[in-house]
């Protein structure tokens, strides 16, 4: 399937899905739900292939679906809160020795934090960090200036550093 | 101080990097051996009119998952402490998060971890794996058959080994929690 005015096809999206799986997982903090996001994006990118007015931006334009995507489905999931069973906690009851995993316990704060970060960024964060996209890449998929960019990614890395510091897990 | 200070948050942003790779390399693995591109394909394929998405309306859909929940709720107790918590979760998962999913009902497609069912379950593998449950419940299944992953219509296969099945991670305590959840959600 191609776009109408380019001779875009879904084919040649395909090499970045690892960007816009990490790019999910980044937003969803759950591989699996990161995957049925990714399967949406492309799925989604495929209706909309006729949209794409510039072939070589087609990678930003994927990357802008996939955020999207993951904004609405952070904002259904805000609306029905879902209670997770799998805690440190459990872990720990059920584990023989009774320790927490550490990497467990750092991931579970890193987590939070990051979630606790307002929208832009939280999104500014993850595309750097979780996708490792360039800071052109992410101010192009953004549409912002690359100093905007500079500046979210550094206050939302010391917002992550404080809160991974002050605040303990549960 | 200051500099103290400064090494410290250095050695945070360090970790918080440190903690990203790993946790990105460890899902991006299972990801780059799995069948993207081809489950990809199979829905790209399949006729938009066809194309499974909400074709339950919620209210008629949300009773009957509550009803999956309920089933797990059962399971569990009629097992004992130990067992089926991923199933409660599962029905969880289907009656908040992945209520748009229903072309995930009906493809059951299925990609549970290698080691067995967990909390890393996503929604169309809670789906999948509740419908195996319910199954079981109803007596109408052995628990150890699912559906091919994004394959919908297909023979059922192995899911698990009879001593594998139904294995659970964790205790009483996160039962007896998932059973105090379900009755908090009973507003759903």
């Amino acid at each position: 399937m191609s776009g109408q005015g380019t001779d875009l096809r879904i084919e040649d999206l395909l090499p970045y899905r690892e960007e816009v799986f990490l790019l999910c997982l980044g937003f969803s903090r759950n591989a699996a739900v990161a995957e049925d996001l990714c399967q949406d994006v492309y799925l989604k990118a495929c209706c909309k292939l006729d949209s794409v007015r510039r072939p070589e931006a087609a990678r930003y334009w994927l990357f802008r679906l996939a955020r999207n995507l993951c904004r609405d489905h952070h904002r259904r999931s805000r609306i029905v809160s879902f209670s997770p069973l799998d805690s440190s906690a459990d872990l720990a009851v059920a584990s023989n020795d009774g320790e927490l995993d550490d990497f467990d316990d750092r991931l579970a704060r890193l987590k939070s934090s990051v979630e606790a970060l307002p929208w832009k960024l939280r999104e500014a964060f993850v595309l750097r960090t979780y996708a490792r996209l360039s800071y052109e890449d992410v101010a192009r998929t953004l549409r912002l200036k690359e100093g905007t960019v500079m500046s979210r990614l550094h206050r939302a890395r010391v917002a992550v550093a404080l809160t991974m510091k002050e605040k303990p897990y549960g | 101080m200051d500099e103290i200070k400064d090494k410290s948050s250095v050695e945070t942003e360090m970790d918080i990097e440190a903690i990203i790779q790993k946790e990105s390399e460890d899902a991006l693995r299972p990801f780059r051996s799995g069948d993207f591109v081809a489950r990809l394909k199979t829905r790209l394929n399949t006729p938009p009119a066809r194309r499974p998405f909400f074709v339950f309306r919620k209210p008629v859909f949300v009773p009957a998952l509550g009803l999956l929940a309920l089933a797990a709720a059962a399971l569990i107790l009629g097992r004992g402490p130990g067992r089926g918590n991923g199933l409660v979760e599962a029905g969880f998962r289907i009656m908040t998060d992945t209520l748009a999913k229903t072309d995930s009902f009906q493809a059951g497609g299925l990609r549970l971890p290698p080691e067995g069912p967990d909390h890393t379950m996503g929604g169309r593998d809670a789906v999948s794996f509740a419908a195996a449950l319910f199954r079981v419940a109803a007596g109408s299944g052995t628990g150890t058959e699912s559906v091919a992953p994004g394959e919908r219509n297909a023979p059922l296969r192995p899911l698990f080994s009879p001593n594998e099945r139904f294995k659970i991670l964790y205790g009483d305590q996160v039962i007896l929690r998932a059973l105090k959840n379900i009755a908090s959600h009973k507003e759903v």
